[in-house]
């Protein structure tokens, strides 16, 4: 039967292989310039070309590709140790919300210093608030199962 | 006392499904960094995708080469294939183009006299789009519309930040040798604004919703590197004699 920290910790897991695919898209379009061309309505161009699509040096979209595998392999080895170790829950919180301020300096550059949206990137934010809230999930349900473990909870 | 709330769960099948899942994992992980690595060497090998801030960079303190290519737009003799493109010149992809597969098919193609190459202006990012397009206009008044065009994107930055201001697109001019007088009067006075409006209107009505988009001999041709556009001219030229 599927436990509930293993029903977040399955979704934490499939959001950051989505996260992955698109920080990857993202990551070959920055070094190759053949990547999404300018669009009406939404550019990816502006974004992705401008100064702050790399931060002291660094592509932001490789910090997504570490920051999304990182997550991936932390959710499989939640789900599938047996005793997975109490930190390893607090720990994919942690790198999620860490993740989601990164996303949400990256959204305030985008509205505020580039001044256009791109959707590939936009889309990486939601997917990360939801990655945020699987791994709260996940923490939070950790949590009341060793409560309960202990006799704590009735 | 630890936690052992799976401890019913035998521990082998456990041990060997951890062992898939992370190692499904670690093979996504892995094969996300090959793609990204992949696309690093083939542009490094490749050297002819160098991004426009680069470009623009190292162009910077270049002199522009007078007249590099025949003027696209006006060919001694009038080829039976025509590539147009559809720009803005703050879109960085366009850029890109210009500096890498576009100076290609000019060498390569244009050049030779084999197909017409043509710009229009699809402005949408900003008003300095629109300026840029103006100036180029007016820089064809002088005969020298490819000169500018590539002298404005090797100078792209960050859209809308004055990159492309009134006065470094007069700069622009100045740096080609371009009848100064002429010129700032052209673009002061907004002389060919319609022009701008009306290719992307035209852009409009073929569909163009992102740049750049390139249509040869009327078909849309999209998504394509040197390679495969090249091919795809040479077939048009084939089929055309």
């Amino acid at each position: 039967m599927l436990r509930i920290e293993d029903g977040w910790g399955w979704s934490a897991a499939a959001l950051s292989l989505a996260g992955l695919g698109l920080a990857t898209y993202l990551s070959v379009a920055h070094v190759s310039g053949s990547g999404p061309a300018c669009q009406v309505g939404g550019s990816c161009g502006e974004v992705t070309g401008s100064e702050y699509s790399a931060l002291l040096g660094v592509p932001v979209a490789f910090i997504g590709v570490a920051g999304y595998g990182a997550l991936l392999l932390g959710s499989l080895a939640q789900v599938g140790l047996d005793e997975p170790p109490a930190g390893l829950a607090y720990g994919l919180l942690g790198t999620a919300l860490a993740g989601w301020g990164f996303s949400a300096y990256l959204v305030f550059t985008q509205a505020f210093l580039i001044g256009a949206y791109c959707a590939y990137c936009m889309a990486s934010a939601a997917i990360m608030t939801a990655t945020l809230g699987a791994t709260a999930g996940l923490a939070l349900s950790r949590r009341s199962v060793r409560i309960r473990t202990f006799g704590i909870m009735r | 006392m630890g936690y052992s709330g799976r401890s019913g769960r035998k521990g082998g099948a456990r041990s060997a499904r951890l062992l898939y899942l992370l190692g499904g994992g670690a093979v996504i992980v892995v094969a996300a960094v090959a793609v990204i690595v992949f696309a690093v060497v083939s542009r490094d090998s490749g050297g002819s995708a160098a991004s426009p801030n680069t470009k623009a960079t190292d162009s910077a303190a270049q002199a522009v080469p007078a007249t590099p290519y025949p003027a696209a737009s006006e060919p001694t003799s009038e080829p039976a294939v025509t590539l147009v493109e559809f720009g803005d010149f703050q879109c960085s992809h366009c850029a890109q183009f210009a500096l890498t597969i576009g100076r290609r098919v000019k060498d390569e193609f244009v050049s030779a006299g084999r197909i017409r190459f043509e710009f229009r202006h699809f402005a949408f990012i900003g008003e300095e789009s629109f300026r840029a397009a103006e100036a180029t206009e007016c820089a064809r008044e002088q005969g020298r519309f490819w000169d500018y065009h590539d002298i404005v994107f090797e100078n792209w930055n960050t859209p809308n930040t004055g990159a492309y201001s009134d006065d470094n697109l007069k700069g622009f001019a100045s740096r080609l040798g371009l009848d100064s007088s002429s010129f700032d009067a052209c673009l002061d006075g907004g002389k060919h604004r319609d022009k701008v409006l009306s290719d992307r209107r035209e852009g409009e009505r073929l569909g163009v919703n992102s740049t750049p988009t390139l249509f040869l001999n009327g078909r849309k041709v999209e998504g394509v590197n040197y390679e495969e556009l090249a091919r795809l001219i040479e077939l048009e030229i084939a089929a055309a004699e």
